[in-house]
């Protein structure tokens, strides 16, 4: 299902690039330095699932933990909550950069480290790329 | 057309509102979304119902009003999921919707949620409390007590020269942090300086009904420190900033010691996790943990007092055996320049934690701890072996006033 999906192309809301899972961001203010590395030339965007499993990695690495597709992340051993929404907005903001928004992470983050359960990368990635849209077919509200 | 269209659709959403109610054992969990690299004019949000039965039913591009304080924000909904128990992300039944982010006004989603001390879904007329996944202020609590039996103070096994070998030992922490706040306009321009610092206050007790040969280790510690930094694989999550400690026994209030330090913490990405032996795939949890303090310390005994140097050296780390069991293992080590009169130059603790997995999914228990060691102004080298009962009690709350 989620396979189908493909990224905004030319929407204006498409970033600078891939993003590279050693993308950093800050997490406590809310600066995210995402897209790829200086130098490098933009890449046609890849589908939701490369996405979002390129996205999950560069979460991974965002909070010091070096995983690939085959590595399953043990949330008991995460050492706080800040880490797990550090993590949740690390992915969000990856998924941004390559034209999807994905739902809020932060409390299924927060909820896996309290379950202390033991996540398959691979699962992790097809699951954010399930509630993943196009930034293209996200719309207003009003005040 | 356009108003008849919008009334029926508000018709609708009140009708479904109505037919059901939400039972929660816990307020929904409200979240935003980092999505500044989309450049979009709305902000992302999601409500996840956690715990809860009778989920109405959101229907995708419906309106829904969420009250942040007083402000009131009519978004529209993006996704709705029944959740799904066996998945990893949406195990509960979750809305996703998108409110207004102008990035610059005052009423900025955002921001307003840090102003307000509230968060409230308005659905079927009803309002429903929602609880804030990202708090400005946290704070936790911790309880341990049961049993502790004590070597004698040169670690060697007996009992102590005087006293029991035997005590009821008590551990608590309090903790209260103020985080930095997310700037919704993904910079840090609109975060002033002071409110881009974290601010922890923690009250440590750790003692005993003993008034000697055991630990008697509390302490009052407040620090100031910027959050975020990273190094390309060297650093994850660090901190910067200046802590102040005071601490004393409660059985002997002599010496005790003031530090002021300045303090440094962080993730080492070079040392990951290991697995020993390991039959299925690699498993991975927080990188090794290191925590340096260097500054002053004053140390007071009963009709006199030093001052010297100190340092505090902390680190943690996971690793894995055979896939079934997880150690998690911390140590400290503290060196006074200038120590009270019969106390060490330096000072040591550690603790390993054991756990157990029966499956490859299942989560890990703990199966045994074994902690050696005190860092204390009275205790010097003891031993406690120690099975007690925990308790842990989170309180969080939002900023309740201006950023």
């Amino acid at each position: 299902m989620a396979s189908s999906k493909k990224p905004a192309q030319g929407s204006g809301t498409q970033p600078s690039g891939s993003q590279s899972p050693s993308s950093s961001q800050h997490p406590s203010s809310g600066q995210y330095q995402t897209g790829a590395p200086s130098g490098t030339t933009p890449a046609a965007a890849p589908d939701v699932n490369t996405s979002s499993l390129n996205c999950v990695i560069a979460g991974l690495a965002f909070i010091g933990i070096k995983a690939d597709a085959n590595t399953s992340v043990d949330f008991g051993a995460i050492d706080s909550d800040a880490l797990c929404v550090s993590m949740a907005h690390a992915i969000e903001s990856c998924m941004a950069a390559q034209g999807w928004i994905v739902k809020p992470l932060s409390s299924d983050l927060k909820l896996l480290r309290k379950q202390q359960r033991r996540a398959p990368v691979s699962q992790l990635a097809s699951n954010v790329a399930t509630y993943s849209v196009p930034a293209s077919s996200v719309g207003g509200g009003s005040q | 057309m356009k108003r008849a269209v919008a009334f029926a659709v508000c018709l609708f959403a009140v009708a479904l509102g109505a037919a059901a109610q939400p039972t929660c054992s816990s307020s929904p969990q409200l979240s935003y979304g980092a999505t500044q690299a989309a450049n979009l004019k709305v902000s992302v949000w999601s409500i996840d119902f956690i715990g809860c039965t009778n989920v109405p039913a959101f229907t995708p591009n419906a309106p829904i009003t969420i009250l942040l304080g007083t402000t009131s924000f009519t978004g529209t909904v993006l996704q709705y999921s029944a959740g799904d128990p066996n998945a990893l992300i949406g195990q509960n039944p979750f809305v996703t919707f998108t409110l207004p982010n102008s990035g610059t006004s005052t009423t900025d989603a955002i921001e307003a949620q840090y102003k307000s001390s509230t968060a409230t879904l308005q659905v079927g007329g009803k309002n429903i409390a929602l609880a804030l996944t990202e708090p400005l202020n946290v704070r936790q609590q911790s309880f341990q007590f049961g049993p502790a039996t004590a070597g004698d103070t040169t670690g060697g096994g007996g009992s102590p020269s005087s006293g029991s070998s035997q005590a009821f030992r008590f551990q608590y922490s309090g903790t209260y942090t103020r985080r930095p706040p997310f700037s919704s306009r993904g910079d840090r321009k609109s975060t002033s300086l002071w409110n881009r610092f974290e601010k922890d206050v923690t009250l440590s007790i750790d003692t005993t009904d003993q008034k000697t040969g055991f630990v008697d280790n509390n302490s009052f510690d407040a620090g100031l420190y910027l959050p975020g930094l990273s190094i390309q694989s060297v650093l994850a999550q660090g901190r910067v900033g200046v802590d102040a400690k005071y601490s004393r026994g409660i059985h002997s209030p002599s010496p005790s010691n003031l530090d002021v330090t300045g303090a440094f913490s962080g993730w080492l990405p070079f040392l990951q996790t290991i697995n020993i032996m390991p039959k299925g795939a690699q498993q991975r949890g927080s990188p090794a943990s290191l925590a340096l303090q260097y500054g002053y310390r004053s140390q007071r005994t009963t009709g006199s007092s030093t001052t010297g140097a100190t340092f505090t050296g902390s680190a943690g780390y996971h690793f894995y055996v055979i896939d079934s069991y997880r150690v998690d293992f911390t140590t400290t080590t503290t060196w006074t320049e200038k120590p009270a009169s019969g106390l060490p130059h330096t000072q040591h603790d550690f603790k390993a934690q054991i756990l157990y997995a029966s499956s490859p999914t299942s989560k890990f228990n703990i199966a045994t701890s074994v902690e050696n060691g005190s860092i204390s102004p009275v205790a010097r080298k003891v031993r406690n072996y120690f099975i007690g009962v925990a308790l842990s009690q989170v309180f969080e709350s939002r900023a309740g006033g201006n950023q």
